[in-house]
């Protein structure tokens, strides 16, 4: 068995399999659009990535993802939250934001699903970029009142796999004060790239910020980072991995305010796991063949993750749930 | 008519200038607090007659309490923001009163006093502890009580005074003040300036300069008293005020651009009527305020406003010789503007009934009283009262109180999205006090135990599920402490001497763990600090008059997980009076934080090294 596995990961080494890059241009914006997510379709699609976002129509917020070709880097404050400090993509128009508060996830989609993925472009966003080089009314500007203080920005990524989390993540410094020299000190302030190939296969990324601005209420420096050409991995085909019809799954009513009921097609039962957008397994249960009741009550409103896997493949559903 | 006055005058046992009842300066009378909600049996209390706070000349509300008052006063520096802490409560905690009607904004529960000149005060009171069965809403820590009376003879009065001091720090106040047969009048104008460049030092030492601190703030009252026969009265009242202010950038801040606008317009009407055996009082208020913060550098601007209109009537009659009772209604409804709301224009009614009785046998005095509200057709729980003070030694008295308080939730707390909860409960809960006053000759010592618990207590956070702040009922606080006061008052040949000391020891605690925001049980709350303590020394010789106050203040917790080091402050203030005919002129020279202490109320914020001001003021006044 150990051998297999060995002999296949040298395989996939030897030979790579395909790589697919999310670049977000698919969206096609114009410099000084953006997508906050207002059409409350519930995420975005780029390449073999959802990048889910949760948007409230009645105070014009959102949280999770958005989709950006916001130029404005000199604009500071919350008003400029879609913004990157480069004013552009890696080497094109689009990216992606993400307010992370506390925290964002990203899933991996179709021949994409328990692939590696390879690693992406980030970079500050121009409202947390300006915060830390000024400061704000709330957050400081990072070495504080002399210059001096050792602050960081830090983003933490970690992944979800088969529905748990792993140990282990990859950290990147978005602004890092803690030099001796403060010439040393520095905000990120062009695209970097990071490397995630040390997470291994993944479902899903968790993306945690982290800061030395911190008070009861929480972080102070604002919550957001930028991402570009995020390249993930197909997946040969394997029974596990292929993506099953999308027929064998109906829910219905959703969205839903109370129960999903789900009818299983196939004649065979399944392994299924509900999740948040933060890809927390919040149910695990067997779905059965016909009609099964997943429980939405006890939920707040929201976009969930319906996972089934079976010996024949997977299948994913969007599951909302709406205010009782 | 003057056996009215007889009657109630002895009924009050303090002494005059200390004591804000209404018919005891009869028959010059005059618009007052109902006494029974204004000095509440078995409470703890001090007052401050125009004489007490003339030494204030060019100050603010907030510096009276904060040295005299033993008042904790959240201040974001010169100028900015101003907030209260009594006895370990929130700024929400404190309720004020203007002529006996609430100020406290309907949206943020609380009211900024830098925006409260003493100029505009001729009398103040602060109450001290729970005082919901009188007051209502917000009146848990402590309450204020402002008023303005007219000139105690018939004449004319006029005053101009003017103050400079460092910082460009100018203020000019002009008053005239008239009273006739059936008519008096009171106008009154203040402006104030500065440009609060001050300097001041950072952690590691350096200096660095304040910017973009400047503020201007000018105002306008007009009182008119009518009095058609001696045991009537009508009074209107007329308060405008502007201020407009930078919000200074903080310590951790390279610049700022926000700047803030405060207007309003402020008018009551107070009729009283002298009966047999009591008095009537009725009062209409109605108050228009807008906030206007913009800061160009994040593109926002946030306007909002609000309309107040109150009534309440009331009438208080003398059952006995020693029995007293009041009863009355109030009612309010206020309505708000902001972004925050939506396009929606939440409206608020308020409506209570309240009665107290006073009972006194021999050197034994009671009293009990109850309030009951109805917020937008919800009841509020009964709030009752009961007091009690009688003495115990010679020259010793006792004194104990136990009461229920409670505080509404804000327009903001119910109705601003994202976050506002209208299924927010109001915060309520239990207060007990007692004390002991011991007074011999000069000497007059207090001691004040209360202890106080506040469930249903309002706080924003993000709960599970949310991505975004809510206001909900999340903790209960305890609040108990240890309140000191002596006093001293002695002439010797043409020498006065009048000394005050305080010391306050509080701990209010979060009872409940919380994530968001984040607070352990039994946790201090931020920005209350444990120690509280105070001195002055006034001393008077012929025209001149010299004040000495020291205070300090203990570390506090703030909100970014820091801890801000205690402080002590020196203020002096030289006086001299010149009387010549129907003038007067007081020229005086006074420096604040006298011993330059680097210090912070507010995480962040700066507060002004030793500044001086000298000012002079010219009083002209003719007796009929």
């Amino acid at each position: 068995m150990k051998w297999t596995l060995t002999f296949a990961l040298s395989l996939f080494i030897a030979f790579g399999y395909a790589q697919t890059t999310a670049d977000f241009e698919n969206y096609d914006l114009e410099p000084g659009e953006a997508l906050n997510g207002s059409d409350g379709n519930g995420g975005f699609n780029s390449g073999n990535i959802f990048l889910p976002n949760s948007y409230n129509p009645d105070f014009n917020s959102w949280s999770g993802w958005a989709i950006s070709a916001s130029t404005d880097v000199t604009t500071p404050g919350f008003m400029n939250d879609l913004s990157a400090i480069t004013g552009s993509g890696y080497n094109s128009t689009v990216y992606g934001v993400s307010f992370a508060s506390p925290q964002s996830v990203l899933e991996l989609e179709g021949a994409a699903t328990g692939g590696a993925v390879e690693g992406f472009y980030v970079t500050n966003g121009t409202y947390p970029y300006l915060s830390m080089l000024e400061g704000d009314g709330f957050a400081k500007r990072f070495g504080g009142e002399s210059g001096d203080d050792p602050d960081f920005f830090l983003l933490t990524i970690k992944k979800y796999l088969g529905g748990e989390l792993s140990t282990d993540s990859v950290n990147f410094y978005l602004a890092d004060y803690r030099f001796e020299d403060n010439s040393q000190d520095y905000i990120v302030d062009g695209w970097a790239y990071i490397d995630l190939s040390p997470l291994g296969n993944a479902d899903s990324l968790q993306f945690t910020m982290s800061s030395t601005d911190n008070g009861m209420f929480g972080m102070n420096t604002p919550a957001y980072f930028c991402i570009d050409d995020l390249t993930t991995t197909d997946m040969p085909v394997s029974t596990g991995r292929t993506e099953l019809p999308s027929a064998h799954l109906d829910v219905f009513p959703n969205p839903a305010g109370a129960t999903w009921h789900a009818h299983w097609a196939p004649e065979q039962g399944a392994e299924a796991r509900l999740m948040n957008i933060r890809g927390q397994v919040l149910q695990s249960f067997r779905l059965k063949p016909g009609t099964n009741a997943i429980d939405a009550l006890t939920l707040p409103a929201g976009l969930y993750m319906l996972h089934v896997q079976t010996k024949h493949g997977y299948l994913t559903k969007k599951l909302i749930k709406t205010i009782q | 008519m003057r056996i009215i006055a007889l009657l109630l005058g002895m009924l009050c046992t303090a002494p005059l200038l200390a004591q804000p009842d209404t018919a005891v300066l009869l028959p010059t009378a005059q618009i007052t607090a109902a006494p029974l909600r204004a000095s509440f049996t078995g409470g703890q209390e001090e007052a401050w007659d125009s004489i007490a706070l003339a030494r204030y000349a060019g100050t603010y509300l907030s510096d009276l309490l904060e040295r005299e008052g033993g008042v904790f006063i959240k201040n974001y520096g010169g100028g900015s923001i101003a907030t209260t802490s009594i006895r370990g409560g929130s700024a929400g905690h404190t309720a004020i009163t203007w002529n006996g009607l609430p100020l406290q904004s309907p949206m943020l529960g609380q009211l900024d006093f830098s925006l409260l000149p003493l100029a505009f005060v001729d009398e103040a009171t602060l109450q001290r502890g729970g005082g919901s069965a009188a007051w209502g809403s917000g009146a848990i820590g402590g309450t204020i009580g402002l008023r303005n009376t007219p000139l105690s003879y018939q004449g004319f009065e006029a005053s101009a005074q003017t103050v400079l001091g460092s910082f460009s720090f100018q203020d000019h106040q002009a008053s005239a003040r008239y009273r006739g047969q059936k008519w008096a009048s009171n106008t009154r104008f203040f402006q104030r300036s500065a440009t609060n460049d001050f300097h001041y030092q950072l952690d590691n030492g350096d200096e660095r300069q304040q910017n973009n601190a400047s503020f201007r703030q000018q105002g306008a009252l007009q009182e008119v008293y009518w009095q058609p026969r001696p045991d009537r009265q009508l009074a209107a009242f007329a308060w405008w005020q502007t201020s407009d202010r930078n919000i200074p950038p903080t310590t951790t801040q390279t610049r700022s651009e926000a700047l803030q606008l405060d207007t309003f317009l402020r008018t009551a009407l107070h009729y009283q009527q002298q009966g047999k055996r009591g008095v009537f009082n009725a009062r209409l208020g109605w108050f228009r305020e807008a906030i206007d913060y913009q800061d160009d550098a994040i593109l926002l601007r946030a306007l909002s406003h609000f309309h107040t209109v109150m009534g309440e009537v009331e009438h208080q009659w003398a059952l006995s010789a020693n029995t007293r009772l009041q009863t009355g209604l109030f009612y309010n409804w206020s309505t708000a503007a902001a972004d925050g709301y939506r396009g929606e224009r939440p409206e608020q009614h308020r409506a209570a009934a309240f009665a107290s009785l006073r009972q006194e046998w021999e050197a034994l005095e009671l009293q009990l009283s109850l309030r009951q509200a109805l917020v937008d057709a919800e009841w509020i729980p009964l709030v009752p009262a009961l007091g009690a003070t009688g003495p115990l030694l010679p020259h010793l008295r006792w004194r104990a109180k136990i009461s229920r308080n409670y505080r509404i939730p804000t327009l903001n707390d119910l109705y601003w999205q994202p976050g506002g909860n209208t299924d927010l409960v109001p915060e309520s809960g239990w207060s007990t006090e007692g004390g002991f006053t011991w007074t011999k000759g000069p000497w007059t010592y207090e001691i004040t135990g209360f202890q106080r618990r506040i469930d249903n207590w309002i706080l924003w956070g993000i709960t599970e599920g949310q991505n975004f702040w809510s206001a909900n009922n999340l903790t209960e606080v305890w609040s108990r402490g240890l309140e000191q006061r002596l006093s001293f008052t002695y002439s010797t040949g043409q020498w006065q001497w009048e000394t005050q000391a305080g010391y306050d020891y509080i701990r209010s605690t979060n009872e409940k763990p919380l994530q968001q925001p984040r607070m352990a049980e039994g946790e201090q709350l931020p920005y209350t600090p444990e120690h509280l303590a105070f001195a002055r020394l006034t001393v008077s010789k012929d025209a001149l008059q010299f004040t000495y106050q020291h205070r300090l203040t203990s570390a506090v917790q703030t909100l970014n997980d820091t801890e801000l080091p205690g402080y002590h402050l020196g203020f002096a203030q030289l006086q001299y009076q010149l009387n010549w005919q129907k003038f007067t002129l007081q020229a005086f020279g006074r420096a604040d934080n006298l011993w330059g202490a680097s210090y912070r109320i507010v995480d962040r914020r700066p507060m002004p090294g030793r500044s001086l001001q000298l000012g002079i003021n010219l009083f002209f006044k003719h007796k009929h």
